[in-house]
């Protein structure tokens, strides 16, 4: 394994130092828990927003802490996730008075820890919620969307959360908000390469020479099938006709899109695959308000991508049009 | 051998934690196989935490002994299993309580604390393919036994939970990381499972050789 670093059991907090002195003016380490990091800012009484999961998958989830985006988040051990004391702290960080968020991946570890997390903050007399995201169309059918992964889409509904509660809406609204974002937002992924786990050195997943996985999770979880490697053009369009049948119960045409690379995958093979996606969103007769073409969830250098498709309603469409920014993204606001 | 005390009660943590650092790599493989390959770096974590954390501070306080060890795991190792495998030895505190020696009947009445709390928070059940798959049987063993003595209870315990492991090769996976996986999970044992038995094993181990 060839990797940047010091040592295995040092490898978190050396990131965590290495990301706070580069956002210094805007981002801190708690003093109340070491793998928690806040945004600096002055108290307003909104809704405060809490995202975090496993580490390795960067730079999600301590990427997105900023203007309009996530007062804090929890960090875990690498890929898993963060513990309670890490929850209640960031829950604390984050907190203004009018009760908190936490926005993460639908994983079993981030479930328990978040909800022993919530279940402390109580104790505290603060009022927290938990939103799993659930957007990975290839782990569960239509049938059990609530128990689906979270993998890319986490971005959309964690902008349009933090949009309401920036705006000052109430506990309630907001996680209805998140309630609606989450089954809105649909995501399929396809692995060609894995990762390496810098502790172990051991790769995340097997592969043939020329064969990728259709529907692979982000941790390396098998996916739907393996196949072999296809043009940008057959892939892409394989994996939308997937997706699309997730978005015929719905009336609404106005899509966000998120094609994410995985962690090696360059930016000239996502622009070819939004390349694709945008063509074929266009003939379907979808109109894009907005497109993210990035490396946002990440699991080392593994390479593929996945494609996220959400969409919008009235409401939801004037929350993604607030201003945001953070490190790793940034919207500005249009008049359309 | 009737009862433990305090220093023999963190004796036997000491073993558990040893038996599962030994055990990284295996446990590693086995998650790997259906699940993300993080299972033994995770339990060596909280069993390093033991090892550091866990201390006498009362010779007369049992409780105290069993929490320092679920907290230890709770506070290092975070993801499904930390929650859980600390839900465990809390569920021993919880059972410990007032007590000054460890006892095969407050031994497994705290693990009947932990199944509850672990199948509350987690919804599995036993045949879900985790952990509960060896833990349960070990449980009820240790429950159904009157010989009070910890020698043969936990014998029958970790029997029980060894076939709990080999039980969870025969199932799809509904919980955790492999859930997604369902049918394509069949042929392979569940990582926490693991964890478990090898648990009941260094219990076993560790009063069969403070008996000679
Ligand atoms: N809901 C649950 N109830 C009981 N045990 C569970 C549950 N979910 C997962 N587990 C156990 O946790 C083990 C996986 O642990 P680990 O790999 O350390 O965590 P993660 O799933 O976060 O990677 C599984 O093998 C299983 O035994
Ligand atoms: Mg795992």
């Amino acid at each position: 394994m060839k990797k940047i670093m010091n040592a295995a059991d040092t490898l978190v907090e050396d990131m965590l130092a290495g990301y706070v002195s580069a956002e210094h003016d805007r981002v801190a380490i708690s003093k109340e828990h070491p793998r928690v990091l806040y945004k600096k800012q002055k108290k307003t009484g909104k809704v405060g927003i809490v995202s975090g999961g496993g580490s390795g998958h960067e730079p999600l989830f301590f990427g997105l802490l900023g203007e309009n985006l996530v007062d804090s988040v929890a960090i875990g051990n690498l890929f898993a996730a963060p513990t309670p004391n890490a929850v209640l702290a960031a829950i604390k960080e984050a907190d203004q008075g009018a009760g908190v968020i936490c926005l993460f991946g639908n994983y079993a570890g981030d479930v328990l820890n978040f909800d022993m997390g919530v279940e402390l903050a109580d104790f505290e007399e603060i009022t927290a919620l938990n939103l799993p995201i659930a957007d990975d169309v290839a782990s569960a059918d239509q049938r059990h969307q609530s128990e689906r992964r979270g993998i890319a889409g986490d971005l959309f509904v964690l902008k349009e959360v933090a949009a309401a509660a920036a705006k000052g809406y109430s506990l309630e609204a907001c996680y209805q908000i998140g309630l609606a974002a989450n089954s809105r937002t649909f995501s399929l992924g396809v692995g060609i390469e894995p990762g390496t786990n810098p502790i172990n050195g051991k790769k995340n997943f097997e592969l043939a020479a020329n064969e990728i996985e259709f529907g692979l999770g982000i941790h390396g979880e098998p996916g739907i099938e393996k196949m072999p490697l296809v043009s940008a053009h057959k892939l892409v369009g394989k994996m939308m006709a997937r997706l699309l049948l997730e978005l015929q119960d719905y009336a609404e045409q106005e899509l966000l899109v998120c094609v994410n690379g995985l962690g090696a995958t360059t930016m000239m093979e996502l622009y070819i695959v939004n390349k694709e996606v945008s063509q074929l969103l266009q003939q379907a007769g979808y109109h894009v308000s907005d497109t993210v073409v990035d490396s946002i969830c990440t699991t080392q250098e593994m390479a593929g991508f996945s494609i996220t498709l959400h969409v919008l309603n009235e409401e939801l469409k004037e929350l993604y049009q607030m201003e945001a920014f953070s490190s790793c993204y940034f919207h500005k606001e249009v008049d359309q | 051998m009737k009862t433990l005390t305090v220093q023999e009660a963190h004796g036997m943590l000491k073993k558990i934690a040893n038996e599962w650092i030994n055990h990284e790599e295996q446990l590693g493989e086995i998650d790997r196989k259906i699940g993300d390959g993080d299972h033994g770096i995770g339990m060596a974590n909280g069993a390093r935490a033991i090892l550091q954390n866990v201390t006498e501070t009362d010779e007369k306080n049992l409780a105290n002994l069993f929490k320092q060890a679920g907290m230890a795991m709770m506070e290092s190792m975070g993801g499904a299993s930390g929650v859980i495998f600390s839900a465990l030895f809390l569920g021993v505190a919880k059972a410990a309580k007032k007590q000054e020696v460890l006892t095969v009947e407050v031994l497994a009445s705290g693990m009947e604390n932990a199944v509850k709390e672990i199948k509350q928070r987690g919804k599995a059940a036993v045949g879900d393919k985790t952990m509960l798959d060896a833990l349960v049987p070990a449980s009820e063993a240790l429950s159904a036994d009157h010989s009070r003595d910890f020698v043969s209870a936990l014998a029958i315990a970790r029997e029980k939970a060894a076939e709990g492991v080999e039980q969870t090769k025969r199932y799809p996976a509904k919980h955790g990381r492999s859930k997604f996986l369902g049918e394509r999970a069949i042929g392979f044992q569940d990582a926490g499972a693991t964890s478990v038995a090898l648990m009941c094993q260094a219990m076993y181990d560790y009063v069969k050789e403070e008996e000679k």
